[in-house]
């Protein structure tokens, strides 16, 4: 059975090269990243070996331990790997035992498990101090593994059970992007504080108490034996005795899941028909209120929505603590909110995937498919850029550069929307699909996404620029007459840029509908 | 009145002697000329020529991956054919696809719906993307939500809809905008008896009002009794076509259509099946 699980695994990762030229691209890529990073650990820890023991200790077992808790929260909210999901053997009738112990092994086969045996034998090398401090370091490698493979198949087969829900997913997604937007900062925070020696002691502490948990102690055996203590022994045990613990957790897991349907969500009801009710009842005032209500409703269009407030809230708070002045720093947000705004449209139409077909079927025109899915960015973002251009600019103690604002985030704003209305029809690329997990992206989007996203980017910023070198000249001492320029060039450019984008892209959207429809049957 | 000059393999028997060319002119509402898809290596709908006279009911067969998918698909302008012509009601859907278009409904197998919006957002989003104004839009709507069952669900995001149920709101949809041809691929998948029998209801009472039904259905039962035509598609060709009673001679549809594919296989060397694992 184990064999059977572990050639399975094996077989499914082969079959990843076996993709279009692009997706095995992206592939590599992902490989020689992770490639990468595992290089960078291994030569870390062996050269920890000639590093002070207080040091070598505190870096093997704080990271080590932080990389156990990864593997428990990461399979939770991103859902990976459920190839070898214990419901999909349900129908098999395999004892649940050895099915168990299968599903177990079988997660070590692939590039996380891979990296983590690596790392893990690094670390003999790191104590091998003394034979004693080696000895104990090499039997702790299988224990730190299975600790680790243990927690991610539990992380995601118990959010398999619990979060089976449409719903309940998208709540922990909404959840999670925030939770990782405002952690950023308290990072920065954290590393900026100049506490010195009271940090390092602190350190000290921490990692104390964490080789005595479940998450440290196979990575602190080695470390208390090399420093003489026999209390390393005591944690080598800790360390068992959690692998045993995890393994029969698995195992009682396994024998739920095999038993187990999804939850059933409570279907969620809407009265009237929303939107479509409040816009013209048009083709193109359909896909605007169509659009709408995706924006509020899809939980994929939820994170992007989230994400392009917190992103700049992000950077003025790393700059300030970096020592950038207010006066500066207010002028900020607004610019970067219409970057991302403008950015966010370039792949819209992918976000359909198949269901593009109905444009398709009726014949929809270009132009009205393009403006009706812009509606509601441009209905939201122009007034909100206005309005917080004119509060960045009062904040900034100089009114006057409101106007160079408007014209710089407009600019940004409708020259993305532009740019975005010929890529999404001529360059889709795949994105997670309708009801799946925004952030399970599919692994064929690999290079093209990458190029795509990259390119849009440049040039949003390039169709910007002279608005943007304007407001600067009228920042630093330009009079009111840069200042309304800044407004009138960021107006002219981004209206022509969305004016061209939109015939041209409509034109594009009308030629290649049936090819988007087969873009999208691929993805 | 529809004959059909199906891509023949020489020692099959020619269902329909009388048509030596497809009939054009108004009467044929769908006239397939030559129509060639290939992907890569596999040739997937090969040459196959078919006409569809107005106000009749035609059904498609074929078994799995015979090409009835892509054909119906390269019929309704959602995949570009490598050959061949599709005429609807006269007009060339690749050449003038947005004339055509808004002659068809759509039904399509395994594509998605957006699926987001509620039943009764769909159906207006549906009509009001052919053309339909509001009032319109309202009174269809309830028109097909009372004819298909759906009134309790039409608040219901169409995402929480059971198999059966999205079927029956993609069919409506297909045709709120009324138009001459409906193109539906596998309508009766996963559909329960009563409500299949109400779809059968509808379409025969949109047929006899002089519209044309096209389908597709592994149903050979129910193909017999509701189609008054029948073409057979096996690995891309149309290998016979005709009346329901042309195609199916003295025998029923499913034998015609089992000896045409190939026959079936004779369940040799299976004797393992009855000797159980215990």
């Amino acid at each position: 059975m184990t064999g059977l699980l572990v050639r399975l695994k094996l077989r499914l990762l082969l079959n990843q090269f076996r993709r279009s030229p692009w997706q095995v691209v992206g592939l590599v890529l992902a490989l020689l990243y992770g490639a990468g990073i595992t290089v960078m650990l291994v030569a870390t820890l062996v050269a920890l070996r000639y590093a002070p023991l207080q040091l070598a200790t505190a870096v093997t077992v704080g990271a080590g331990s932080l990389a156990v808790l990864a593997f428990l929260v990461v399979p939770v909210f991103v859902g990976v790997d459920d190839t070898l999901d214990p419901r999909r053997f349900a129908l098999f009738g395999v004892e649940r035992t050895r099915l168990a112990v299968g599903l177990a092994v079988a997660g070590v086969v692939g590039v996380p498990g891979a990296a983590l045996l690596l790392v893990a034998l690094a670390t003999v090398a790191t104590w091998s101090r003394n034979p004693a401090s080696a000895l104990v370091a090499l039997v702790c490698v299988p224990l730190v593994v299975l600790t680790c493979v243990l927690l991610s198949r539990i992380g995601a087969a118990a959010a398999g059970l619990l979060l089976s829900t449409r719903r309940s997913r998208e709540a922990v997604a909404a959840v999670l992007v925030i939770a990782v937007s405002l952690l950023a900062p308290l990072v920065v925070l954290a590393t900026n504080l100049d506490l010195g020696r009271r940090a390092l002691a602190g350190i000290g502490r921490i990692v104390a108490v964490l080789g005595w948990t479940p998450l440290g102690a196979a990575w602190a055996a080695p470390a208390s034996i090399a420093a003489g203590r026999a209390s390393g022994l005591a944690q080598l045990l800790v360390a068992v005795l959690t692998v045993v613990v995890l393994g029969l957790v698995w195992r009682a897991l396994v024998g739920t899941a095999l038993v187990s349907t999804g939850r059933q969500a409570k279907p969620q009801t809407v009265a009237g028909i929303g939107w479509f009710a409040r816009l013209p009842a048009t083709p193109r005032g359909a896909i605007a209120a169509r659009a709408t209500t995706y924006w509020a409703r899809d939980v994929r269009y939820r994170v992007s929505a989230i994400s392009i407030p917190v992103t700049p809230i992000v950077l003025v708070l790393v700059l300030g603590l970096a020592g950038v002045p207010g006066s500066l720093l207010a002028l900020l947000p607004v610019p970067v909110i219409a970057l991302f705004l403008g950015w966010a449209t370039h792949n819209d139409l992918a976000y359909d995937h198949t269901a593009v077909w109905l444009h398709v079927a009726a014949g929809v025109r270009g132009v009205d498919d393009r403006l009706g899915r812009l509606a509601p960015v441009l209905a939201v973002g122009l007034p909100l850029l206005a309005g917080g251009s004119v509060v960045s600019a009062v904040l900034a103690g100089r009114p006057l550069l409101a106007a160079p604002l408007i014209g710089a985030s407009w600019c940004l704003l409708l020259a993305g929307a532009g740019l975005g209305g010929v890529s999404s029809a001529l360059m889709p690329y795949p994105v997670p699909r309708p009801g799946s997990s925004p952030f399970q992206h599919p692994n064929s989007a690999g290079g093209l996404a990458a190029v795509v996203q990259s390119v849009l980017f440049l040039l949003q910023l390039l169709a910007a620029a002279p608005a943007i070198v304007l407001g600067v000249l009228a920042y630093s001492g330009g009079g009111s007459g840069t200042a309304w320029a800044a407004l009138a060039v960021g107006l002219v450019v981004g209206v022509l840029v969305l004016w061209w984008g939109t015939v041209l892209g409509g034109r594009v959207f009308e030629r290649r509908g049936p090819e988007l429809l087969a873009a999208a049957l691929r993805a | 009145m529809a004959s059909v000059e199906g891509v023949t393999v020489p020692e099959l028997p020619q269902t329909d002697p009388g048509a030596e060319a497809a009939p054009t002119g108004p009467e044929a509402v769908l006239d397939i000329r030559g129509l060639t898809k290939r992907f890569g290596e596999t040739v997937a709908v090969d040459a196959i020529d078919l006409a569809v006279a107005a106000g009749s009911f035609y059904g498609i067969v074929g078994p799995n991956g015979a090409g009835k998918t892509t054909t119906l698909s390269m019929v309704t302008g959602l995949l570009r054919p490598d050959g061949g012509r599709v005429l609807v009601h006269g007009i060339d859907v690749w050449a003038e696809p947005d004339r055509a278009k808004r002659a068809i409904g759509v039904l399509p197998d395994a594509l998605r719906l957006f699926d987001r919006l509620s039943g009764a957002q769909l159906l207006h989003y549906s009509g009001v993307l052919r053309g339909l104004d509001a009032a319109t839009v309202r009174q269809r709507t309830a028109d097909l939500v009372a004819a298909f069952g759906l009134e309790d669900a039409t608040g219901r995001l169409v995402a929480d809809y059971s198999a059966g149920m999205t079927k029956k709101i993609a069919l409506a949809a297909a045709m709120i905008h009324s138009p001459r041809l409906l193109v539906l691929d596998e309508p009766f998948e996963s559909v329960d008896p009563v409500s299949a029998a109400n779809i059968v209801d509808i379409l025969q009472r949109y047929v006899a009002a002089g519209g044309t039904v096209v389908l597709s259905s592994h149903g050979m039962d129910l193909i017999q009794r509701v189609c008054d035509h029948v073409a057979v598609i096996v690995g891309g060709r149309v290998l016979a076509a005709g009346t329901t009673d042309e195609v199916r001679g003295g025998g029923t549809l499913e034998e015609r259509f089992v000896a045409l594919a190939g026959g079936r296989r004779a369940a040799a060397g299976m004797e393992w099946l009855h000797s159980f694992t215990e």
